[in-house]
Formats: structure tokens, C-alpha cells, sequence
């Protein structure tokens, strides 16, 4: 998920153009679908699923999250109005605590759900039209219920500026409407958006009774809809899934409840991880890691691949590492044109882990969103063939550029293979005479220091970044990285590059305006195409893989299409 | 007639020889102390000389060599042994493709002369405040070892670690341009300020005995300024067990150096540290046992090397030490 | 001997009003801003400033301090007033906003893990130094005492970062004797503690034995050639009631010291055993803290390290006071 935690939407209408969806038409009458989720072939009821992760999950209460592996795994005991289900790789959106997927009679700025009326939580009490309200309405008050996304707030009509119950305990978030009966909601939005029903899967959109809601506490423990509750929840190093009783699979398209009991454990290290899940051995067998990506045992993996291959997945993530060139302290086309060239790809990628880490990249659009990628050259060649260093071309863009800035400023995060990814990148500039100024910046710090564009602070020439959307669009990607309007004086937010172009703003405005998905990529594909290849306001170097391996004994583990996460929902223990 | 009484002159005159000359006798001829002297010598020329190694191989320890590894099998050198090969004499760093040898002589620059530069000012401040503190005894005294009791405290690693981003923020206000160039005073800083009281604790005591001695009675009875005393009587005196105490704690000067940068807290990349390839090849060490065996084997060959020295030299100046 | 006891118990917690003091005002030099700090990821204008108001923050750094020092006493209240008011029991350290815990609580969560690695291998590295050191002295020249000698010397030599990786390699990815390093509760899984324990117990003890394997054989060489152990031998008491009786009790004063010395820093935060086991005790607790640069913690394991080191001193110094009556009369 997007590693920047200021949603930027101050867009008008955007729409999705993914191709491996299939959305409900928004103006059809839509149907209600209903569950058991398709039964998983082979599968059985039985056995405890084990979670070893490095690190515990940030947030569980719903109106708190936005990292995929969290997500991922609230699914067990959250529902939210819509959400994904993937099914023989194939992903699809489905209608969750809504009986629906939704109805917009104009063009997108209402929309209606009709509501299942037959859901209980884990205490046996009914869920209620008035709970999904509340659910969204708490996740208003972010200064104290912080780490959440922030689209409700975003694009949910505000006459009276509600600013949560917390703040307003009398207040009433008037763009929400149930039903007299409960049985459908209307949600009244302050722009038209037809992929609305795909924002409704995050948790903001989940319901929370208002009597229950216990506020920072209801962190650890938020009351379930979902086929499992939580038993115990021993922060920083252990939650215990049980079955929730009062969980109809009738009422479920999206979820299954295959093992027992469900325990996740936290503190591993990322390479006693991988040894322990490439050993097989005992626990192991049944046990899988959600924030694990095998790095430094790919290697064994690789050379045997028909003995992994039943517990191995390697898919691409929505993650792409990039360069950000500072516009405003490297002011020369052709020093950013150098720079790009200089860069070397393939030094890139063996730092990071060598092929099985990523694929080489030319744009911020992965391939998968098609409509709006297209595979343009960088520094006149193509990446995918050509990774190498163009140091011949670097030199000759140098030796065109006016007084250039020859000394400088590279930030890059201490965490994981950036340091050496860094150290790649130094020594390829230094090659073509550049002088590289480290700047290893934590982790925790990072992303605000590099953003920071107050008089008087000195300022990132370089910044290596990473990127993943929030939706499977363009519009997930380009609005944050490349527009202008996202600077304010005193913070860039993910618009590292402080790219402004004049130009290039007249066609984001344009891109505002589009309605339908597949132009509504093309244009921003436009906009990444121009940023990268004739600004030179970022120089792309891959989309990571996400490569997983889990424990023999299990079965039903697939790549979740929404999230871009290994999915355990649909888990079960072979016999 | 007269009696020529003529005492025959002796052969050879009898020089009373000096504690130093006795002791130094004594380790020439200890076979253990010549060996370990020469480790570390070794190591330290090693370090000393590694421009010269840049030359001779003609690549630099920062440069990647993407040739060597392999990218369908994660980045890693292509051959046994970690990739040795008569281009790369210890073969070459995982997923970069960096010669090992170089960064290991490199390596051994950084973190020895860091670990040197520290011991310098650790035992210059050690010595002041032993001397201070074992001579005028009193408050002056208690003020010492109350600060080098309230020092001793501090959990050292884990304080240097929280404190390293404090001290670099301190430091880059300061005007001193970001990365290296402020780790390694920081990490000077550190390792000093938490060593210092070792050896202040050791000087303390030999200076406390020794001022009770008939050398020094001697020298107050004619007169002697306390500065003379401390100075020019006391202190000639302790460059013995100064010297064991150097010896036997720049093993964890030099340890604390390699631990600081495997922890996070030290010289960052591209310079090439000791501490620096243990904590890389940490990952790698099921695939690639070379490289975490030469920094780690080379560690343990040096403060072995430190510690028999130490051991050698206290012996040879205090005989009565049972072995 | 009471008034000695007073004055260094009153001495220690000196020690510890100053390291906290240090500890505290050094962080608050800190040119980046504590609230933003402790503000955490998805920090919005708001949270900070109800962080600043709770920390206080726009006091000087002495009030500041001055309510810390309060609230270890008195307990303290985050937030006060508002919706999420957070209650700090007495005695409070503190409170991370980043992981939404007290910072006692997070402490006692991750004590355990650090005191079985303390206790377990303390034993382990006495027994292996002192056995050691007993044959060494014992056999006194003979090869037995050469090799000896020599482990020891090799285990003082090494690092844990290195031989913790050898050793894991060999006993746990090949062998598979031992099972990979971390942390169960005993009272659950006693035996999966010890599996998991174990290579860092042997791994530590292997490191830490080699001193107190040469205290021993120096103090039992030193003491047998004693007079009275001279006279007790030609009284016709036999050589084993001698060895251990007589010679270990002379010995064991330095030994205590150093035990007691190691084991207060290692309780205090065993950071890097804990950093390449993973373990999750204190150390692995404070290094965490660093990355992410959570103040309140750090400030917490920092001062909890060097209360066991101060109160450790503390105990070495008494049970010195007691094995050795010349200091007692001083």
C-alpha cells in the first residue's frame, strides 16, 4: 500500500481503468449477491493456521488502517460495506456487509447499498444500519484515531463540518442516510465517483456499534463480523483467532473459515523467517508470513524449483522503487537528463537481490494497469533490454548542460537493501563525474525530511523512494507523485520531485474532467510519460516482486488482487 | 716495600639495568609476545597499505562488479568460495559485486583507525584523571570516581546507539557536512567517553600506591612541587601498567567500533568497516560463509593477538605473576 | 557497616537522579522535534499538538523533567481532558505515542525474555569458568591446563556476532540439534524454552566463562601455595577437603565482583545477543526504539539498564563488604 500517509485526492472525477476487475455498471439496478464464498477444491474445516511476522500489525481497529498486510488479515474478522475476493486469480469486488454493489442514479455523487439485515457481531448483537454510519463518522476524529485513510472525509458531503463524535458528541454526519428500515444506506458525496464502491472496501466503511466503541482501545480488540474473533491479542507478540459463532457463511461471498483457530506471533527476524519456512519443519508446516518477502534464500529456492513449487508465489507488487530528482535544486533539463542516463539498472537490481527481486521499470504505471502504461524509452533506450548505464549519452547531456550542479545530495532510508541500492546509484553517478553526498536517514524520519520544502532547509538533490498505489488505477499513482498542486510552501508530500510544469498542470486539470477509465489512464499515462521522459523528474528502476513461501501443510493461499498481499482467507490445514 | 694493592678492574661492568630494560629483555625473548606483536602488526600495516593494494588491483573497494554475480540466483557470486578468482583474491561481496579483499584491507583502516584514534583519547583522559584523582586524593577525588562511577553506569551500547542521531544533529548544526564525516567523530565521541574510566580506574590505584613510596617521600622531603611529583616522578612510573591496561582494552575499543556499525550506528556506506561486512554478510551466511568468516575470523585473530600481547608485557613486568 | 550501606545506597540512586537527568535533557537537545517524534506515522497537525500539550513540551526542559521525575513516584496522565486520556500508574516511564503503550508495560512485556537469557547463561558461564579454572589450577602445566587455558583465551577473543552465526549454522540449519533462537514462556512450554534458549545460553557462556576461568585458576594457584593450606596439608587433611573448601572460599571474592559486574550489564540490555538471536527481550525493545526513534522508550530502557547495573554494583559491593573483612573495617 502507499507508503505516503497523505491520501491525495483533490481531484474531481477519476475512474478506474483496471482490466482485471469486473465492476458491477453503475447504472444498471445491481444485484444482490449472497454468499458461501465458492468452496476451495480439496479444502476442509480443522487445524490451527500459524503467522509468523516480523513485525505486529500497526492497527486492527478498522477506522485505523491502511498497510496491506494489516488489511489482509482484519479480513477475518472485519467486513467492510464492499470488498475483493480472488478466486482462481481472478479478483473481483463483492458486495460485503452491503447486499449490493451499489446504485448511482447521477453519475456517482449518491450512492446507494442495500444493507444485509442478518449480520451479528461476535457478542450475538445485531448489525445495524446506524453502526456502519457511526463506523465512518468515528473515523473523522483522525487526530486521535490516526494511521486510517482518509477518503470519507475526503469525499463525503459535510454541510455542517462535522469533525467526529468525539469532538462533537451531539454532531450528525448528515451525508450518511439509513433507511427507515435499515435496510439500505445513501451516501451523499461532495464529487461525482463512479469507483466509489471500490473506496468502500477500506475500514473506514465498517461497521462499529457507538455503545462499544472503546475509543484508542478498540484497537485491540474490534468487535467481529468476520467468521473469527479475537481471543487474545498480546501486543508485540501474539493474537489468537477463534470462531465466531454468530458468523453466517451464508451471508458471506468473501470469506471462508476453513482452520480452527488462527494465531499470529510477531518479533521474527526477516532471515530466521526464511530458513525456518524453507525448512519445513514442525510448526512451520502450517505456518505462513505476511510481511516477509524471501530475499537472501531465493537463491535456494530458485534452484530447486519443482520441490517449492506447491508452497511458492512470486507475483509482482505494486511497489515501484524510484529516483526522485529534486526540480527545484537541480534546475537543468539536461543535468536531470544525465543523471538518468548514468544511472545504472542493473547494478540497481543485483543490490536489491538480482532478477528474481524485480522487473526493471521506465515508467510509475506497472504494466498490469494497461490502459495506461506504455513501455517508452528512457535515455533512448529500452530499459527492459538495455538496464546497463548509458554513461556515453550521460556525458554528452553534461557537456550541454549550463553550469551544472556537480556536487551532490543523495537521501536514501536505512532499511533493508537501500544502502547498497544507494551505493549502486553513487558509484554510477560518480562514474560519469558527479560527487555523491550520502545521506542515510532512518526509516521512521525519512519520508518527512525529504518532503520538507521550507525556506532555509537543505534540500535532497536525489531521494530514492518507493511507491505503491492505493487502487489499481493510474490515478492511484500519477495525481500523488507528479502534481504540482500537491506542493505547499512548506511541504512537497509525495510529490517528491517538486515537479510544477505549467504544461503538464493545464493536462492534469484536463485529467480531472474524465469520466471513463480507460481514457482516464491514457491521460495521466500521458502526464508519466512526459514527466519521465522529457522532464526527467524521476528516473524509474523496478517494480519489486513480492516473492512467498509458506509451510507444506497448507493449502489455499493466493495472491490477493485488491491488495497486492499474499491472502490467507482462504487457508486451509491439508490433512 | 709497598704493597700494590690493585683491585683488579672486572671484566665487564656491572650495570644495574632499569625495570624497563628488564621487562623489555623479558619479552624479546617470549616467543608468544613476538607472534602477536606480529599479528597485529600485520593487520595494522595491512590497513596502513591499502591504497597501495587499490593500485596494484586496479579497482577501488566501492566499485560493483555486477559481472561476478549472479542475478537469476539472487545476486550472488558466481563460483565456490564466495567467487574467488584470481581477479578477486577473497572473491567478491553478494549482490554487489564489491572485491572482499579490498573492502577487508579498507575495512581494516576504518575500523582500526578509528578504534586508535579513540584509545588515543580515552587513555590521554584516563591518565589525567587517575593521576588527578590518585594523587590529591580528598574531594578531587570523590568528584572522579563519582563521575566515572555515574559513566560506568550507562549502559554503553544501547546509550550510544540512542545517542548517535543526537550528537550527528549536534554536529551537522555545527557546520559539519552530513554523513561520515559526522558518524566517525560521533563514534570516536562515544567509544572514548565510555572507555576512559577503565583506564582512569587502573592508573588511580597504581597512582595511590606509588605516592606512599620512598621515591616520592624522597622527592617531597627535598622540596618537589606537586606538579613535579605527579609529573616527573609518578608518571614515568606508570607508563608500565599504562601500557597493559592500553593493550588489554584496545581489543574492546575495536570491538565496540565493529559492534556500533553492525548495530546501525556507524561509518555508513559505501565505506567499507569491519562491523560494516559482519552485519551484511548476516544475511548470507548459510549461502556465502566466506563473508562473514573473513571479518569475523580476522576480528578474532586481532584481539587474540591484543590480548596474548597484553598478557606478554604485564608479565614481563611483574614476574611474580604466576603462570 | 550501616552507615556504609546508607551511604552507598543513597550513592546509587545519585548515580541514577544524574543518569536520568542525562539521559532525559540530551534528548531534548534534540534540534528535531519531540512532539513530531513521538507524533508517529500518520501524524496530523492536531495529534501533535495534543502531543505538545501532554508533554508538555513548550516547558522548559527542567519542568519537563521535573514531571517525569513525578510521575515515577506519583503515576501521571496523558491527555488529560480529552477523549483519549491515558492513565500512567506509578511507576510511570512514560508513554509511546508511536505503539499506543505505557512504557512500564512494554517493559515488563520484554523483561522476561532478557532475564532468561541473563540467568540461564550466567549459571552456565559460572559453572563452565569455574570448572575450568578448577582443572586448569589442578592440573597445573599439563596439557589438560594448556587447553584449557586456550579455550578460554578463545572464547575472551571472540565476538557473538560472529561465533552466535557459527554456532547457529552449525547447531541449529545443519545439526538441527537446537532449535532456532527466541522466546516462549517457561510456565508454557518449558521445553521449547530451553530449546530455543540454548544457543544463546552456550553462546554466552562460551564468551563470558574465559574470565572467570582465569580468576579461578589464578586464585586456587595463588591460595594453594599458602601457608595454611601448607599446614592444613601436613596436618593430613586430605587433598580433596583441601581443594574445595579451603582454596575456593580465598578465590572467590573477584569472581563475585565480576559475576555481579556482568551480570548487571547484561540484564541491562543484552543488546546485541538479543539483536542477532532476535530475541525479543529489553535490548531488542531499545534498538527498535532507536529506529524508530521512539523517545519514551529509549528513555525507559536506557534508565531500567542502568538501574540493574547501579543495583547490581550496589549487591557486589555489599557481599564484598561480607566476604572480605578488611573492607568492612576501612
Amino acid at each position: 500500500m502507499s507508503l505516503s500517509k497523505k491520501a491525495i485526492a483533490l481531484v474531481g472525477t477519476l475512474a478506474l481503468g483496471v482490466t482485471a476487475f469486473v465492476m458491477a455498471p453503475s447504472t444498471q439496478a445491481a444485484t444482490v449477491v449472497n454468499g458461501p464464498a465458492p468452496a476451495i477444491p480439496g479444502a476442509t474445516k480443522g487445524g490451527i493456521l500459524t503467522i509468523l511476522n516480523q513485525y505486529d500489525f500497526e492497527h486492527l481497529d478498522p477506522a485505523r488502517n491502511y498497510v496491506g498486510s494489516a488489511l489482509d488479515f482484519y479480513r477475518f474478522f472485519v467486513r467492510t460495506l464492499t470488498q475483493y475476493r480472488t478466486v482462481d486469480g481472478k479478483t473481483t469486488l463483492q458486495p460485503d456487509v452491503a447486499a449490493d454493489l451499489g446504485t448511482t442514479p447521477d453519475g456517482g455523487k449518491t450512492w446507494t447499498f442495500k444493507l444485509r439485515t442478518n449480520l451479528k457481531y461476535e457478542d450475538g448483537s445485531k448489525v445495524t444500519c446506524a453502526d456502519l454510519k457511526y463506523g465512518t463518522m468515528r473515523s473523522f476524529n483522525d487526530e486521535i484515531l490516526d494511521g486510517g485513510t482518509t477518503y470519507a472525509e475526503q469525499w463525503l458531503l459535510n454541510p455542517t463540518n462535522f469533525t467526529g463524535p468525539y469532538t462533537q458528541p451531539t454532531g450528525d454526519l448528515t451525508s450518511i442516510i439509513c433507511s427507515p428500515s435499515g435496510d439500505a444506506i445513501t451516501y451523499k458525496l461532495s464529487q461525482p465517483i463512479p469507483y466509489f464502491p471500490y473506496v468502500t472496501t477500506f475500514g473506514s466503511f465498517s461497521p462499529v456499534p457507538k455503545a462499544k466503541d472503546t475509543k484508542l482501545k478498540y484497537d485491540d480488540h474490534p468487535l467481529a463480523t468476520g467468521p473469527y474473533k479475537i481471543q487474545s491479542y498480546d501486543r508485540g507478540k501474539q493474537i489468537t483467532l477463534v470462531r465466531n459463532q454468530y458468523w453466517n457463511a451464508a451471508t458471506d461471498p468473501v470469506r471462508w473459515n476453513y482452520p480452527d483457530k488462527i494465531v499470529a506471533k510477531f518479533g521474527y527476524e526477516q532471515n530466521a523467517l526464511e530458513s525456518l519456512l524453507l525448512s519445513d519443519a514442525g510448526a512451520a508446516r502450517t505456518s505462513i508470513s505476511l510481511d516477509t518477502n524471501v530475499v537472501t534464500n531465493l537463491p535456494k529456492i530458485l534452484a530447486a524449483p519443482t520441490k517449492y513449487k506447491d508452497r511458492y508465489l512470486s507475483f509482482a507488487s505494486p511497489y515501484s522503487r524510484h529516483l526522485n530528482i529534486n526540480m527545484t535544486t537541480i534546475t537543468d533539463l539536461n543535468e536531470r537528463k544525465a543523471i538518468q542516463c548514468a544511472v545504472d539498472l542493473k547494478t540497481v537490481i543485483l543490490a536489491a537481490g538480482g532478477s528474481s527481486a524485480g522487473t526493471y521499470s521506465n515508467s510509475l504505471i506497472p504494466s498490469s494497469i494497461s490502459d495506461g502504461y506504455r513501455n517508452f524509452d528512457v535515455c533512448g533506450r529500452d530499459v527492459h533490454k538495455n538496464p546497463e548505464a548509458q554513461v556515453a549519452a550521460a556525458k554528452a547531456f553534461l557537456a550541454k548542460a549550463v553550469n551544472p550542479k556537480m556536487n551532490i545530495n543523495f537521501s536514501y532510508r536505512t532499511k533493508g537493501t537501500e544502502p547498497q541500492r544507494a551505493a549502486a546509484i553513487q558509484q554510477a553517478l560518480q562514474a560519469v563525474g558527479f560527487t555523491v553526498t550520502m545521506k542515510a536517514l532512518s526509516s521512521a524520519t525519512f519520508y518527512t525530511e525529504i518532503g520538507k520544502t521550507d525556506k532555509g532547509v537543505v534540500q535532497a538533490d536525489l531521494m530514492q523512494t518507493s511507491w505503491g498505489y492505493d487502487w489499481a488505477a493510474s490515478s492511484g499513482i500519477i495525481f500523488a507523485l507528479l502534481d504540482g498542486r500537491t506542493i505547499t510552501p512548506t511541504d512537497a508530500h509525495s510529490n517528491y520531485s517538486r515537479l510544477n510544469d505549467p504544461a503538464l498542470q493545464v493536462l492534469f486539470e484536463k485529467a480531472d474532467l474524465i469520466t471513463d477509465g480507460p481514457a482516464s489512464d491514457k491521460a495521466l499515462g500521458d502526464i508519466d510519460q512526459k514527466a519521465i521522459q522529457d522532464l526527467a523528474a524521476v528516473v524509474p528502476m523496478y517494480f519489486e516482486n513480492t516473492n512467498v513461501i509458506w509451510g507444506s501443510k497448507l493449502g489455499g493461499i493466493h495472491e490477493d488482487g485488491g491488495w497486492g498481499t499474499i491472502s490467507p482467507i482462504s487457508a486451509y490445514i491439508k490433512k | 716495600m709497598s704493597i700494590d694493592i690493585s683491585v683488579a678492574a672486572p671484566a665487564t661492568s656491572v650495570e644495574g639495568r632499569s625495570p624497563a630494560q628488564l621487562a623489555w629483555s623479558r619479552i624479546k625473548s617470549d616467543r608468544t609476545a613476538w607472534v602477536s606483536g606480529v599479528v597485529v602488526l600485520f593487520f595494522v600495516l595491512l590497513g596502513a597499505i591499502s591504497p597501495i593494494f587499490q593500485r596494484i588491483m586496479h579497482l577501488s573497494p566501492d566499485q560493483f562488479s555486477p559481472e561476478t554475480l549472479d542475478e537469476n540466483m539472487g545476486a550472488m557470486p558466481i563460483g565456490p568460495f564466495g567467487g574467488m578468482s584470481t581477479a578477486h583474491w577473497l572473491g567478491v561481496e553478494p549482490r554487489t559485486g564489491r572485491d572482499v579483499f579490498l573492502r577487508f584491507v579498507f575495512g581494516a583502516r576504518t575500523s582500526l583507525s578509528i578504534a586508535l584514534i579513540a584509545t588515543i583519547v580515552a587513555t590521554i583522559i584516563g591518565v589525567l584523571i587517575g593521576l588527578l584523582s590518585g594523587f590529591f586524593g580528598g574531594k578531587i577525588d570523590q568528584f572522579f570516581s563519582r563521575l566515572m562511577e555515574i559513566v560506568l553506569a550507562f549502559p554503553s551500547i544501547l546509550f550510544a546507539l540512542a545517542i548517535t542521531p543526537v550528537l550527528e544533529s549536534v554536529l551537522q548544526d555545527a557546520g559539519l557536512p552530513i554523513g561520515n564525516p559526522t558518524r566517525i567523530p560521533v563514534m570516536i565521541f562515544v567509544i572514548a567517553t565510555f572507555g576512559w574510566p577503565y583506564i582512569a580506574r587502573i592508573v588511580r590505584g597504581q597512582v595511590i600506591s606509588m605516592r606512599e613510596r620512598e621515591f616520592v617521600d624522597a622527592a617531597r622531603a627535598l622540596g618537589a612541587s606537586r606538579a613535579h611529583l605527579v609529573f616527573k616522578q609518578i608518571l614515568p612510573n606508570l607508563w608500565a601498567p599504562i601500557l597493559v591496561t592500553v593493550a588489554l582494552n584496545i581489543p574492546t575499543f575495536i570491538t565496540t567500533e565493529a559492534a556500533l556499525t553492525f548495530l546501525g550506528a556507524g561509518v555508513i556506506e559505501p565505506t567499507s568497516d569491519w562491523g560494516a561486512m559482519l552485519l551484511a554478510s548476516v544475511p548470507f551466511y548459510s549461502v556465502d560463509p566466506m563473508y562473514t568468516a573473513i571479518p569475523g575470523f580476522a576480528l578474532f585473530f586481532l584481539v587474540l593477538a591484543f590480548n596474548l600481547f597484553g598478557d606478554s608485557v604485564r608479565d614481563a613486568l611483574d614476574p611474580k605473576s604466576s603462570r | 557497616m550501616f552507615r556504609y550501606l546508607v551511604r552507598r545506597i543513597v550513592g546509587g540512586v545519585l548515580v541514577l537522579g544524574i543518569v536520568s537527568a542525562v539521559v532525559f535533557g540530551l534528548f531534548f537537545v534534540l534540534p528535531a522535534d519531540p512532539a513530531r517524534l513521538a507524533c508517529g506515522k500518520s501524524c496530523t497537525p492536531e495529534l501533535m499538538a495534543q502531543i505538545r500539550h501532554s508533554l508538555e513540551i513548550d516547558q522548559p526542559v527542567q519542568v519537563q523533567y521535573a514531571r517525569f521525575i513525578k510521575g515515577i513516584f506519583k503515576g501521571r496522565t496523558y491527555l488529560k481532558g480529552t477523549e483519549a486520556e491515558i492513565q500512567c500508574a506509578a511507576p510511570c516511564l512514560g508513554y509511546s505515542f508511536r505503539t499506543n503503550e505505557l512504557v512500564t508495560d512494554l517493559l515488563k512485556d520484554r523483561a522476561p525474555a532478557t532475564l532468561s537469557i541473563a540467568f540461564g547463561a550466567s549459571i552456565l558461564w559460572l559453572l563452565i569458568g569455574l570448572a575450568s579454572g578448577i582443572i586448569s589450577a589442578l592440573k597445573r602445566g599439563t596439557w589438560i591446563d594448556k587447553a584449557s587455558q586456550g579455550v578460554a583465551l578463545a572464547g575472551a577473543s571472540l565476538q557473538i556476532y560472529f561465533v552466535g552465526l557459527i554456532l547457529q549454522f552449525i547447531l541449529v540449519d545443519k545439526l538441527q540439534w537446537l532449535h532456532s533462537p527466541g522466546y516462549v514462556s517457561p510456565f508454557d512450554d518449558p521445553k521449547e524454552w530451553a530449546m530455543e534458549m540454548a544457543l544463546p545460553w552456550l553462546t554466552l557462556a562460551f564468551l563470558l566463562s574465559a574470565i572467570y576461568a582465569r580468576l579461578t585458576r589464578a586464585g586456587m594457584l595463588e591460595v594453594m601455595s599458602e601457608d595454611y593450606i601448607r599446614t592444613a596439608r601436613a596436618k593430613g587433611l586430605s587433598s580433596r577437603r583441601i581443594n574445595f573448601k579451603h582454596v575456593l572460599r580465598g578465590a572467590i571474592t573477584p569472581i563475585v565482583t565480576v559475576f555481579g559486574l556482568d551480570l548487571g550489564s547484561l540484564l541491562g540490555g543484552a543488546v546485541i545477543t538479543e539483536y542477532v538471536f532476535n530475541i525479543p527481550g529489553l535490548g531488542r525493545l531499545a534498538t527498535d526504539a532507536v529506529s524508530t526513534v521512539d523517545l519514551p522508550v529509549i528513555i525507559g530502557t536506557v534508565l531500567l539498564a542502568a538501574v540493574f547495573i547501579v543495583v547490581a554494583n550496589l549487591i557486589v559491593d555489599f557481599v564484598y563488604m561480607f566476604l572480605d573483612p578488611k573492607v568492612r573495617l576501612s
